[in-house]
């Protein structure tokens, strides 16, 4: 199986928000709302964490016609709470985003997407879920391909992107059976 | 509202985007250079992906995303690899100059609101 999923260091230093106040986050500047490129600040009263959603070449996806395809999958890496955020593009402001509440808990939303045709699975975190004592906020990805980083307030991830898009999006317009299976760690 | 970058790409109009350019009129408008399936793609299948052949594959990634990006806020890609446009309707194209496939470029398109078109990749390759 092909583990495109947060490692072991980045869940812990998710973990270790809870308990703390969810100061903010920071993404893009931009008039749409719900998305930001690649790149968001979460920011707590005594850290930030910052979550990237970058592609990476994965060589098992190597087409008969020479193409390698790439994956987006989360990273996160911590910092001080004074480090000036600087968005993943280049000539784009930010913006800060205030929440000031309590995190109560995070979630970890995963799919396993097996593909017997081809022979491989693929696990990958897809969504970020910091649940406050007011609001539950996600943060999530869609296609494989896309870097994109969707934030969403109360919203159940299947409803945002369900399994259901998670199958079309791998089946190669239906040449592919695949089957995927979503679960949900809480931290 | 983000900074942008205005200068445009190519033979792009400049980056704000513009009010009527959505992405159901830009695919309107170039449908006759690249045909749309029924299922709302471009171009022919690959492997979870799809396919544009050319003989100068570079050229006509270039066109392509002009095409379909037109009326597009841009932003550059960090180093060198591409520009990221948004229309006014909230579909993200981006064109990756610089992918992990030698010698191939992407263009990536993301629907913020139903549309004639799905979220797809394009990578355009040299045609033999």
């Amino acid at each position: 199986m092909i583990n495109a999923r947060l490692t072991e260091e980045m869940t812990e230093k998710m973990r270790r928000l809870v308990g703390h106040q969810f100061v903010s986050y920071f993404m893009d500047d931009d008039i749409f709302d719900d998305k930001s490129y690649c790149k968001i600040r979460i920011k707590t009263d005594t850290v930030c964490l910052d979550v990237m959603n970058e592609v990476q070449t994965f060589p098992f996806l190597e087409s008969s016609i020479g193409t390698t395809e790439e994956l987006s999958c989360f990273t996160c890496q911590e910092c001080s709470v004074n480090t000036k955020y600087e968005p993943y593009l280049l000539d784009v402001k930010s913006k800060e985003v205030l929440v000031n509440e309590i995190i109560r808990g995070i979630s970890i939303v995963s799919d396993e997407i097996i593909i017997s045709e081809e022979n491989y699975s693929i696990c990958l975190d897809m969504a970020i879920i910091v649940e406050t004592n007011r609001h539950k906020y996600v943060f999530s990805r869609r296609s494989y391909f896309d870097e994109q980083i969707y934030i969403h307030i109360d919203k159940d991830f299947d409803t945002i992107y369900s399994i259901s898009d998670v199958q079309k999006s791998w089946n190669n317009e239906g040449e592919f059976s695949v089957q995927v299976k979503r679960f949900v760690a809480k931290l | 509202m983000g900074a942008g970058y205005h200068g445009g790409f190519g033979r792009t109009e400049g980056s704000r985007n513009k009010p009527n350019y959505t992405i159901d009129k830009n695919v309107q408008g170039m449908k006759k250079y690249y045909p749309v399936t029924e299922t709302g793609k471009f171009g022919v299948k690959g492997k979870n992906q799809r396919i544009i052949y050319s003989k100068d594959q570079f050229a006509t990634a270039e066109d392509f995303f002009e095409r379909i990006a037109r009326g597009g806020e841009q932003t550059k890609l960090p180093n060198g690899k591409g520009i990221k446009s948004v229309l006014s309707d909230g579909t993200t194209i981006v064109y990756r100059v610089i992918t992990s496939t030698a010698s191939s470029p992407a263009v990536e398109i993301f629907i913020s609101q139903p549309s004639s078109i799905v979220d797809q990749k394009i990578h355009f390759i040299k045609e033999e």
